[in-house]
């Protein structure tokens, strides 16, 4: 991995609102993703351009997953090698070096997500470039894996109740925000699978995207960006992932991680209503792209809720606020009723007290099956007591969270789920929703499990977590162990997940793999072990970095295991000191600089990746579109430069005040044209040097306007779903079947129906049925929910094709004479 | 020596973390330590200035304002560590400047245990650092045998 960051160096000259230079030159990316495995480094390159020492303090986001197992500092020729030591003694032999005249490095984990990195007493002229290792497990999503790299802290909600002593630590731990920063990032990342690729394409940056066998590797399509969003990436395979046993061994001892995708059986036919509440973050902070995208969401969840489910909307802020006085049920009426009241939500209720509406839905939550969506942008400080709560109402209340925009707290938004039984999503801006959003509900329906056990068929084998994660309906499964010192995994060896139904037993095995390198097994494991430690009840009343923790007579369990990995948690840090000898040091203490960073794109309105999008599509989409190309193209075409060398045109529109700080084309999807033609064509092209005009001759691979612009039919289909899962005869069917309305009104009569129903809806709805599955096969688990609620209605219709057969596989049959003969 | 004070030990006094306390002394909201190298010390007087910069927070001043009413400073710092106890009565702490309205003094609100906070003005007593860590060790030491 490459040590310092390929950025150039700063403009001499450029400084903080307060006049201050700004001691952070670049941030590199390296990353490595392997299957779902994926390790990284992250490079931050400082230099001091002051004629006195100063000490640079900075602010970065790193997954709230990973296992951070490593620290360099590379002082021109000389390498340091951070050490973890326990929180507090880490601190004081930093304070201690810097008081002696010395160099220091400590990097502080303040939240699971949200780390502090000092770099201490820096001399006049001196560069260093810190190295932080990482690795986590990549999630998978559908036959695919999305990548995650946080780069940006949104501004945190502080609650209202906080006492002095908490402010004062957030305060610390708050960034500093500037308009301009001289720093940007870079990435290098590989990527190799068991499977070829179909597609790779990111929501956040535009990519250069180069093919190698089963992989690919990327960066960005203009080398460095803005640091004011986070970076997606989102590797579609041509085949889904395979349930697996990794198995290896690391100094002595065996690891093993089980990667299962169980599809469970559903349990009979009828399904107990549904309950459930949607949570809707309306605080300030979701203005802008977040709050729009809530607003979808819930009503597309809406649409999928049957009859006789019973629902209630939640809007907070500073105050919470029930839409309806008592939960619905749900019907038309009702349906209409909520649609109409969620497309009025706004983000105008202030803070973000999330706490409290919280603490009134577990309250009255009774035992069984309650059921919370919570969307939100989830930039609070008391994360901590949220999650405490999350886990105290488990077994009544389920979370279900989906974490909105282009910065939202992973820690937060994933703890929820974790802690309650639930499962998370993120929703980037320009993100399709809908697959999100529907595979959510779908796992409310998945069949409720009793027990799940792994059966790791060998004694004394260390299960991590302790306890599994709830298991959905073929959602990845990962759960790791560690063997005995001394035992081997025999060769041959079944490790089996049991899951217990009311209705039986279901048992699902996979064949191992063995690794040369276990060490991201044996990482993942101790970082799954010291989540669990800290997140006792018992340590949760140790908060982060609210409190200064005595030292206990006895090292805590999870400090003994941090060191024992050299893993950082909240209980220890790494430190490196730099000596130095009476000449080098320096006759004037350090002055704090702390870095300023980039406030989050579309954070608080300010900015919107959407709105910059469109902007950046202006020209028609099949003209400005670049894919990949080699070099980097002016904007609007393809963008974000970094907001050092901003293009003229941004200038003016920041100095309307419209523009974000880091504007440009913002967006960017890159997806390979190899997606479009399928399969078949994979390998035989070079992405980083299309052939030429060939972006131009394409059907938009790369322009992703905004969600609403190029809806797809079947989602517009889907909008027009009645409560009751009927469908009305309108023009879409009939321009999507290719027969006039009026001839389907027609050829409705010849339908029999049965006392009652309505024969316009009837063909309408079987049409519609018939439409999904002859035409959008592909997106069947976006519209399973709706077109399983159009049989059931259908089906409660009684009705008979005039060939007395199933109405559906008729108008299937028929359609092709139709479209002749209208 | 009297009224002297580690980083830790002002640091549990105030409730607040040491990297805290470094923090506000980088930002030049705490005077610097007394002393050097290894005999970096502080006394009553970072204690006092440190009250009061959590009392106007908790009235909800940003560090950025509170360091914009820092013309009111709190008294030197006494070289031989024995700044003498506050003055029972008010206005407490050190007399706010007539520009600074905002300087008021809660309560402080200090954190013994996990559910468990001592609400008092320590100034009023006339209590000494010292006495208040007894005060704080006791408690705790009561809460935590078994019962």
């Amino acid at each position: 991995m490459s040590g310092a960051s390929p950025a150039p160096p700063a403009p001499e000259g450029l400084l903080t609102v307060t006049g201050q230079p700004i001691p952070l030159l670049g941030v590199h990316y390296a990353v490595t993703l392997h299957g779902l495995s994926v390790t990284a480094t992250v490079s931050q390159r400082f230099r001091n351009a002051e004629p006195q020492p100063v000490e640079a303090l900075l602010l970065f986001p790193l997954p709230e997953e990973a296992a951070i197992h490593g620290l360099t500092v590379r002082l021109g020729d000389r390498t340091l090698r951070g050490e973890i030591a326990e929180r507090e003694e880490a601190f004081q032999q930093y304070d201690e070096a810097l008081a002696g005249g010395h160099g220091a490095f400590l990097l502080d984990q303040e939240r699971p997500n949200l780390f502090q990195l000092s770099v201490g007493s820096l001399l006049p002229g001196q560069e260093a470039t810190v190295e932080t290792r990482l690795t986590w497990t990549a999630r998978p999503e559908g036959r695919g894996v999305r990548l995650l790299l946080p780069t940006s802290l949104s501004p945190r909600y502080t609650p209202a109740h906080a006492t002095a002593e908490e402010r004062a630590e957030i305060d610390r731990i708050t960034p500093e925000y500037a308009s301009r920063v001289p720093y940007g990032l870079t990435l290098e990342l590989q990527a190799e699978f068991a499977s070829p690729l179909r597609s790779v394409e990111s929501p956040s940056h535009p990519l250069r995207v180069e093919l190698a066998g089963q992989g690919a590797r990327l960066s960005f399509s203009q080398g460095e960006v803005a640091l004011d969003r986070d970076v997606v990436v989102r590797f579609e395979l041509a085949e889904p992932y395979q349930p697996g046993l990794l198995a290896g061994s690391y100094q002595g001892r065996d690891y093993l991680l089980l990667q299962l995708f169980p599809e469970l059986t559903p349990v009979g036919s009828k399904r107990a209503p549904r309950d459930v509440t949607f949570v809707v973050d309306c605080s300030g902070s979701m203005r802008g792209d977040s709050i729009d995208q809530a607003r979808r969401a819930v009503e597309l969840c809406l649409r999928s809720l049957d009859e006789g489910d019973r629902f209630q909307i939640l809007a907070f802020g500073s105050t919470f606020r029930t839409l309806f006085p008592t939960s619905l049920v749900f019907g038309q009426q009702t349906l209409e009723q909520a649609v109409s009241a969620v497309r009025r939500l706004d983000a105008d209720l202030g803070g973000t007290e999330i706490l409290a509406p919280l603490q009134q839905l577990t309250r009255q939550a009774r035992e069984g099956r309650h059921d919370v969506l919570v969307l939100t942008d989830g930039e609070v400080s008391n994360e901590a007591e949220v999650l405490a709560l999350a886990g105290r109402g488990r077994g009544r209340c389920r979370f279900f969270s989906f974490g909105i925009g282009a910065g939202a707290s992973e820690h937060l938004v994933r703890g929820l789920a974790r802690n309650s039984g639930g499962e998370a999503e993120f929703i980037y801006p320009g993100e399709r929703i809908e697959p999100k959003v529907l595979r959510q509900f779908a796992r409310l329906d998945t069949p409720r499990i009793e027990t799940a056990e792994v059966d790791w068929g060998i004694r004394g084998a260390e299960q991590s977590p302790t306890h599994l994660p709830p298991v959905f309906d073929r959602d990845a499964l990962l759960v790791t162990a560690r063997l005995p010192r001394g035992e081997q995994l025999p060769a041959g060896h079944i490790v089996t997940l049991v899951t217990k139904t009311p209705t039986g037993e279901q048992r699902f095995t996979a064949p191992v793999q063995r690794l040369a390198d276990a060490e991201p097994l044996a990482l993942l494991w101790a970082r799954l072990r010291l989540r669990e430690l800290e997140e006792a009840p018992e340590a949760l009343g140790r908060r982060g970095s609210n409190q200064r923790r005595s030292k206990a007579p006895t090292e805590p369990p999870a400090v003994a295991l941090a060191k024992e990995f050299q893993l950082m948690c909240q209980q220890t840090s790494f430190l490196a000191v730099e000596e130095r000898d009476a000449a080098a040091q320096h006759p004037d203490a350090p002055v704090l600089r702390k870095v300023p960073l980039l406030p989050t794109a579309g954070w608080h309105g300010h900015g919107s990746v959407l709105a910059a999008r469109l902007a950046a599509f202006a020209p028609p989409p099949s003209v400005a579109m670049s894919l990949c190309a080699p070099q980097p193209c002016p904007p609007p075409c393809c963008a974000p430069p970094s907001p050092r060398a901003p293009a003229p045109q941004l200038r003016k529109s920041r100095a309307a005040g419209t523009g974000t700080a880091a504007p440009g084309g913002l967006f960017g999807r890159v997806r390979s044209f190899f997606a479009e033609a399928g399969p078949d064509r994979l390998g035989e092209m070079d992405l980083a040097a299309p052939a030429p005009g060939w972006a131009a001759s394409q059907e938009a691979p790369t322009a992703s306007p905004p969600p609403g612009a190029d809806t797809p039919w079947y989602l517009e289909l889907l909008l027009l779903a009645r409560a009751d899962g009927s469908f009305p005869l309108a023009d879409l069917l009939a321009r999507q079947a290719g027969v006039p309305l009026a001839a389907l009104q027609r050829r409705a009569g010849t339908m029999l129906a049965i006392a009652g129903a309505d024969p316009a809806a009837v063909l309408a709805t079987a049409l519609a049925l018939a439409l999904l599955r002859s035409e959008a096969a592909a997106a069947e688990p976006v519209w399973q929910l709706a077109a399983a609620k159009a049989e059931a209605w259908l089906q409660r219709q009684g009705v008979q094709a005039p060939d007395g057969g199933e109405p559906v596989a008729w108008v299937l049959a028929s359609l092709p004479s139709w479209r002749q003969d209208p | 020596m009297e009224g002297r004070l580690s980083i830790g030990e002002l640091a549990d006094l105030a409730g607040i973390s040491r990297r805290t306390v470094r923090y506000y002394v980088q930002r030049e909201l705490l005077p610097p330590p007394l002393g050097l190298g290894r005999g970096r010390h502080y006394d009553q007087s970072h204690l006092q200035a440190l009250q009061r910069l959590l009392g106007l927070q908790q009235q909800g001043l940003s560090l950025e304002e509170i360091a914009r009413h820092r013309d009111a400073p709190p008294p030197a710092p006494d070289p031989a560590g024995e700044a003498p106890p506050a003055e029972a009565g008010e206005p407490p702490g050190p007399p706010p400047a007539p520009e600074a309205p905002l300087a008021g003094e809660p309560y402080r609100r200090l954190r013994l245990l996990p559910g468990v906070e001592l609400h008092l003005r320590p100034e009023l007593h006339a209590l000494s650092p010292e006495q208040l860590a007894r005060l704080i060790a006791f408690v705790r030491s009561l809460l935590s045998q078994p019962r």
